[in-house]
Order: C-alpha cells, then structure tokens, then sequence
C-alpha cells in the first residue's frame, strides 16, 4: 500500500543543509513561528525526525498532477492508519512512514487540504462512531442510561487516540497549524469537536449533566462507592473549558434543588438542633466535594452561599418560631452558637436578635409578674441573667447589640411590676448582708452583690429601693444582725458609684451615728453615771440623727424600774455632754440579753424590749399561775397590736416561754399566759426576737406610703424650681422638664405630675392662663 | 422562773429643743437636717438662737451675717441678732 511513498528506504541519518528548498522550509519553522511545545510533544526524538525529514524533500516530484496522484495516495495510507487508530487496532504501516507522509505532503504545499481531510477524519469519528453509534443509541434506549460512564469512556479513548494522532500529524501540528490564524492545534480541534458533538450537544450533553448530577446526588447520600469516575468527568470537563458555562451552572442548580427538598423535608419535623446540625454538616460535605473534585473557588463559595439560602435563609422565621425558645430555655448553647452563626453568615441576625431580646422580656415577665413568687423573684432573676450571660458568651460571641437587647429586656419587663422588684431587691440584699443566713465566703457574696446591683440599675423606682433598704439596714444596724461591716461598707460603695452621693448620703449618716453612739456608749460606761453596778444591766444606746433614719412612730412602754433607772441614767450623761437636745425612745427597736431561770434548766435569751417586759412581769407570778392579757396590757401600757405580737412571739412561735390558755395560734383578749414549766430546749443561748426583724404589713405599707409622700414632694420642689425661673409655661413643656429633671429617680406617673400641678394651683404656688400655660405666683 | 436582764440595747433619736419652726428660716430645711454646706446634723452643724428667740442653722446665719445687706439684723424679724444666753 505504501509502495508508492517516495521517501521510503532513505537513510535516516542522512542530513544535507544546502537544498533551497531546506533552507525555504527552514526559514518556515524559524524565528518567532517556531512552536514552543514543539518540545513537549514531540519527546527527545523531536530535533532528529525534523532534520531527517528535512532531507527527504530533495526527491519531491514538482507537476501539480503528480503531486495530486501523492497527495491521494499519502492520505490513503494516512487515512487507513486512522482508520485503525479510532477502532484502536494496531497500525499496519510503519509510523514513521507515516510521519513523513505527512512532512512531505506540507512540504508541497498540501498542508490545508491534508487538514481538512484529517479534520473531516475526525469528525466523523466523534459524530459517527462516538455519537451515532454509541452514544445516541444508549440515550434513545434507557432513561437510566450511565451517561457519565459512557461520554467519559468515549473521552479516555478518544484522547488516547488523539495522542497518536497529534503524533503522527505533528508536522502538520506545527509547521501548519500553530502559525495559521484561523486554526486550532489538532489536539484543540480534538476537544473541540468532542464540546460541540457530545458536550454542548443538547442531545448528548443533556443526559450526560443530568446523569453527572444523579452522581452528586448519591455522593451526597454517601452511596457513592468510588468517585473516580466523578474526577474524570470533572477533568475532563476543565480540558474541554466547559466548567463555568456548563458545569457550574449545573451544579448550583441541581445543589439548589437537592438543598431545597432536604430543608422541605425536615423543617416542620426534624428537632431544630438536629435541622442545625444537618446544615453544618451539609456545610462541610459541600466544602470537602469541592476539594475532593477540585471545584473552581467560585463553585465553593456559591455552593456554600446555595445551602445556606436554601436551608437557612428561607426558613428564618420556622427555626425561630420552632427552635429558639427551647433551645434557650434548655440553654443548647452548641445550637445557639450555630444559629448565630448561620443567621449572621446570611444576614439574618435581626431575627435571631429580635427573638432573643422578646425571650429576654417574656421569660423575664414570668419571673417578676407571680405574686406567689414574690420570694424568689431576685434569686430566679439572677439565675437567669446569669443563665442569658452565659448564652451571651458562649453563643453569640458577646455581641453588643445582643446584650444590648437582653439589658433592654431587662429594663422592659423589671419595671412591669411598678415597685415590687426594686422592695425584692432590698429584701434580697438584707438576706445577703443579715447574720444568721446561709453561710458564704466574701467571694460568693460578692458576686451576688454584684449581680444584684446589674438587676438594681435596671429599676426605674429607685426610692423604692432605698427606702426598703434604709428600713432594713436599720434593723441590721440596731438589732446587730449585720454578718459583716465589711460587706455593709462594700454594698454602699457599690451603690454610691452606681447612683451617686445624694443616693447613699443618708445611709452613710446612719453608719456614722452607730460610730458615734459607739464612742459615746464607751464615755457613758466609764462615767458615774452609769449604773451597771446597781441594776446589773449594761445599757447601750444608739443615739440617732433622726433625718438620717427611717421614721419610727411613738410607742407607749412602762419599763420596770430598774431599767427606768439605767435609763434615766444614760438621759442624765447625755444632757451633760449634748445642750440643746432632746431625746425621744424607740423602743420598737430595743432588744436585751436576759438569764432566765426555767424549771428545766437555765437560758440567755436574745429578746425584744417589749418580750422582756412582758417575761419580766412573770417574776411577781407564782409558777403555775397565770396573768390575763388584760393584766399584761395595763402592767405594760403596749397598744393592742405591739402586744398582741409580743404575747404570740411568746407563747405561739418556735420557743415558747410562755404557755397560753386556751391553746392556738393566735392571741386573743381574755387569753391567760403562765410560764411554761415544761420548757426545754437543747441550746443554752436562744434568739426570740425574730419578731422585729420581720417586715409586718403595716411597716411595708408605711414604707410605701413615705416613698409616695417624698415623690409628691420632689415634684413639687421641681414643679416650682421651673415655674420659678421661667414664670410663664406651657403645660406640655412643663410636663417635659418635669419628667427631664426627675428622670435619675425613675420614671413619673403622667397622672402624678398632674396631680401635683393641681396641688401647686391650689396652694397658690401657680396659676392657669388659658388653656394651656401656666403663670408663676411669687 | 427567774428573769434577769444583762444587757439592753436601746434606741433613741434626739432633736433640737429650740426647733419649733421645724424649719431653717434661712435655708428652709428641717433642723433635724443640715444647713446646705453640711453632710451631719449635731455637733458639726449646730442650731444658734436669737435672743429674739429665732432659730438658725448656726452655718447659715454666720454666712447671713457676713452679707452687706443683713446690717447684723436677724433676717426674720428685723432685730440685731444677739445669741441667746442660757
Ligand atoms: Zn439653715
Ligand atoms: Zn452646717
Ligand atoms: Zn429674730
């Protein structure tokens, strides 16, 4: 078949420069025009077959018929040997023949036509025998058909075969091709032509992404076994350029579409933690493909962004509404954390943080709004800050807006219930600071104090606070009750940085009379006048200041005259130091430490003033009988209610000293009261004052009563600073500066301001001009 | 039985004799309170009265005193402020 081949049987070696035609040719494949991957290509042998074959042309025939009569018999044999390359049989002719057939044919000039042809070869092959025969068949067969396995087979073969093409053309390939504008290599034209056959073809290409796609798909069901095939079919989608256009497009698509089903599919039912979890984990699954696959950075990022949209974004309202809640109240942090995180990655925090910042006020307003659990609020509203804190850290990367929606929150629902947290709170602080309660080191009682005080800056009535914290730091104070004068100091600082001098002033005088009573008590015991000796009782005296102390009202007492004598006595020494005084006696708050000798043994008792008088009555009774609560009350001179209290506190509470008759809970006129011989107790020191420790409703009424009272006269006093400098006001502006000035107190009733206006009217302080302005009255 | 006190501690609160207006005819707060410059009431801030029987935060009226128009006059009754004698 090859007889006809005039270069066969040259020497090989052989290599003359001086043809012209050499020289021509030469010049061709010179300078700038010579191939750069020539090398590559072409291996070691390269230079040699270029320089053998160069030599060849001196035996080229010149008539154009003869060269027509070569050109078709070169191509025939050319053209059988790819007959056998594309069904992949061995080449019966030599390749390097086959080489030079084709050296020699660009040589004269037949580098075009030989290039059509070869190109019409090929695509025939790709349109024919890959399309026609193979691909298309299996398409038309089965849906199922495995189109990926099938076009990737057909792409392994196919540049296999393209490989011995672009071999045994190379000469054409370069000293052709790669200096002609218009024309791709034969490798390009190779993939070329298998993008526009099978790829870009719709009827080949179609079921081929689509079958790509089902692969992902069983990728992502972990059923995917071996993900060769996969790889291939990506490389050989970038060899042929199609990645951004054709895959990529796809792939977002079809990882959209998978994305949308799985959210549809859970979202109502699986457990919102779960749901969270599975979009991490999606998360991850499509990062790691794109790594596996080697996936432009786009497709990674945008595949990222589709699950996130798609899982996450469409569905902010269903996790909120189905998850948040639980997951704070169950204090899931890890989910929390992955809300946070997702929601923020597609800009979403808003709801998380409007969700977060209702939780705050809702689960907050339960706290406070429970009468029935009035006792526990403050230690149920520390749990709970501390708990949102934690959240806070630990989930939403202490974000300022969210705790800026948790202390709004705060703010929100705390002050729901008028003044009943900021009464909880002082309460809450005296259980901290009272002797006698649950032990704690200063540690512990720090950081309660401090986490009292954040919950104490969100309370708007702050009179409210100190009013019940004077009342009770008063009682600390004068019944000895305070754990620790340390920890007292230290709430004081704490609060004085927290409101100011003005706020914690008057406590201070407090601390400072009981000094000062304590140096004086001293001087009075040194003195003559003291009469420890005579009556046996060591009487100690806080002496107050009375604007510093909460107001005690007078009560009727006739004392013993013993004791009348110890008091007339400290009277005597503190005339003699202080002129111009008088003194008045609250003897609600005195309290003695008493012997008492009972049948069953002997006890130190810890009592209230008005408990001993009334015990000591019963050092004139014979055991066994008794006295009436009449006898008591006039022995006495107690009003109905200290005496009523005092008796029960006796004979009805815990110790009971006194035995009552008839028996029961309560205290009653006609009641008689004995000594009860009976009594025994396994300690020798006992406290039975409890009694004055106790709020009682009255006290707690009085209280709210003065802080009404102190606020009516604020506004007032501010009412009349305004109306005093500006003399003519409008009522709406008025009301403003009102609200302006007083804000540090908290927050006024409008109807309070109001009322006091009105008040100012009547007593001549201001009058109305017109409808709405008002005239100062000097 | 037998009862016998050891100790008793008391309470009292004193007040000024001489404070029958209640208030500080010059700066109107309570004597029990303070003048304006004072933090305690008592021996820092003592009452002072007029032989025209006046009463003053003893701060206050000092600072009265010192002004050109109260011409040594106690500013409620117009008398020359004298201190009162035991
Ligand atoms: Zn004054
Ligand atoms: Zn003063
Ligand atoms: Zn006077």
């Amino acid at each position: 078949m090859l007889s006809n081949f005039p270069s066969r049987g040259l020497p090989l070696s052989q290599n003359t420069s001086s043809s012209p035609l050499l020289s021509k040719s030469s010049s061709r494949l010179s300078s700038a025009q010579r191939p750069k991957r020539q090398k590559q290509l072409l291996g070691s042998s390269g230079p040699r077959k270029l320089t053998l074959a160069s030599s060849t042309t001196d035996f080229f025939p010149n008539s154009d018929s003869l060269s027509e009569k070569y050109f078709n018999s070169t191509w025939l044999a050319l053209n059988s040997a790819l007959d056998n390359v594309f069904h992949d049989q061995p080449i019966s002719d030599s390749f390097e023949a086959l080489y030079r057939g084709v050296e020699n044919l660009c040589r004269v000039d037949k580098s075009r036509s030989l290039w059509e042809n070869l190109k019409m070869r090929m695509t025939n092959h790709i349109a024919f025998d890959f399309v026609k025969q193979s691909l298309e068949p299996a398409v038309k067969s089965s849906d199922s058909a495995d189109m990926v396995k099938l076009v990737v087979d057909k792409w392994l073969k196919w540049t296999a075969q393209l490989k011995i093409v672009q071999n045994m053309f190379f000469y054409l390939d370069r000293s052709y091709l790669l200096s002609s504008p218009n024309d791709l290599s034969i490798i390009e034209t190779g993939y070329s032509l298998f993008r526009k056959h099978i790829i870009i073809d719709g009827e080949i290409g179609e079921p081929f992404f689509a079958s790509l796609m089902s692969y992902f798909e069983l990728h992502r069901s972990h059923k995917l076994e071996d993900t060769k095939l996969i790889a291939l079919a990506i490389d050989m989608i970038f060899k042929l350029d199609v990645y951004l256009a054709n895959f990529h497009v796809r792939f977002l698509h079809s990882t959209r579409a998978h994305y949308h089903d799985l959210s549809e599919a859970n979202i109502e039912s699986m457990p919102i933690p779960d749901y969270l979890k599975l979009t991490m984990s999606a998360l991850d699954f499509e990062s790691d493909q794109a790594t596996t696959f080697s996936f432009q950075s786009t497709t990674r990022v945008d595949t990222v962004a589709v699950v996130k949209e798609e899982m996450i974004k469409s569905k902010v309202d269903i996790i909120i509404s189905r998850g948040f809640d639980d997951l704070v109240d169950a204090e899931d942090t890890q989910s929390l954390e992955y809300m946070y995180q997702l929601f923020t990655q597609v800009k979403e925090s808003k709801a998380l943080l409007t969700a977060f910042g209702e939780y705050t006020k809702r689960e907050g307003l339960k706290l406070v709004m429970d009468p029935a659990k009035d006792a526990i609020m403050v230690a149920s509203l520390l749990a709970f800050k501390a708990k949102l804190d934690r959240i806070l850290a630990a989930s939403f990367a202490k974000d300022d807006d969210f705790s800026n929606a948790m202390r709004e929150g705060f703010a929100d629902f705390i002050n729901k219930r008028q003044s009943v947290p900021a009464e909880m709170i002082a309460k809450y602080v005296d259980e901290l600071l009272r002797a006698g309660n649950k032990q704690m080191d200063d540690k512990e009682l720090e950081t309660r104090m401090w986490g009292v005080l954040i919950l104490f800056r969100f309370i708007e009535g702050k009179d409210v606070f100190e009013a019940f914290y004077k009342r009770d730091l008063a009682k600390r104070l004068l019944l000895n009750r305070s754990a620790s004068d340390d920890a007292e100091r230290n709430m004081l600082t704490l609060l004085k940085d927290e409101c100011g001098t003005s706020f914690t002033q008057k406590l201070e005088g407090m601390f400072r009379d009981t000094e000062i009573s304590r140096d004086f008590m001293a001087s009075f015991k040194n003195s003559k006048y003291s009469t420890a000796k005579e009556t046996g009782i060591d009487l100690y005296v806080n002496a107050l200041s009375q604007a510093f102390w909460p107001y005690y009202p007078d009560t009727t007492l006739v004392l013993p005259p013993e004791m009348n004598t110890a008091l007339e006595s400290f009277q005597q020494f503190y005339f003699s130091k202080q002129t111009g005084r008088k003194i008045s006696w609250r003897h609600v708050l005195g309290h003695c430490v008493v012997k008492a000798q009972f049948p069953k043994g002997k006890k130190e008792l810890s009592m209230s003033l008005f408990q001993t008088v009334v015990l000591l009555l019963f050092n004139d009774v014979d055991d066994g009988k008794s006295l009436t609560y009449e006898q008591i009350k006039t022995a006495t001179d107690l009003d109905d209610k200290n005496l009523t209290r005092t008796l029960q506190s006796l004979a009805c509470g815990k110790v009971r000293v006194l035995s009552k008759e008839p028996r029961g809970k309560n205290v009653n006129p006609g009641d008689k009261f004995a000594v009860n011989l009976k009594f025994e107790d396994k300690a020798y020191r006992l406290r039975i004052n409890q009694v004055q420790l106790k709020e009682t409703p009255e006290e707690n009424k009085e209280v709210h009563e003065m802080v009404k009272r102190d606020r009516e006269y604020e506004i007032q006093g501010v009412i009349v600073r305004i109306m005093k400098t500006k003399k003519t006001v409008k009522h709406v502006e008025l009301i403003r500066q009102t609200i302006e000035m007083t804000k540090e107190r908290g927050t006024l009733d409008l109807s309070d301001i109001k009322k006091n206006i009105e008040k100012l009217i009547n007593k001549d302080y201001m009058e109305r001009q017109g409808a709405d302005t008002y005239v100062y009255l000097s | 039985m037998k009862v016998t006190i050891d100790k008793w501690i008391g309470v009292s609160t004193w007040h000024w004799n001489h404070a029958q207006d209640e208030v500080c005819g010059i700066c109107r707060v309570a004597f029990d309170g303070t003048c304006p410059t004072c933090k305690y009431p008592g021996d820092d801030c003592p009452l002072i009265i007029g032989e025209c029987k006046h009463a003053f935060h003893m701060h206050c009226l000092l600072k009265w005193l010192t002004t050109e128009s109260s011409k040594g006059l106690c500013p409620m009754c117009r008398r020359r402020f004298k201190t009162a004698t035991e």
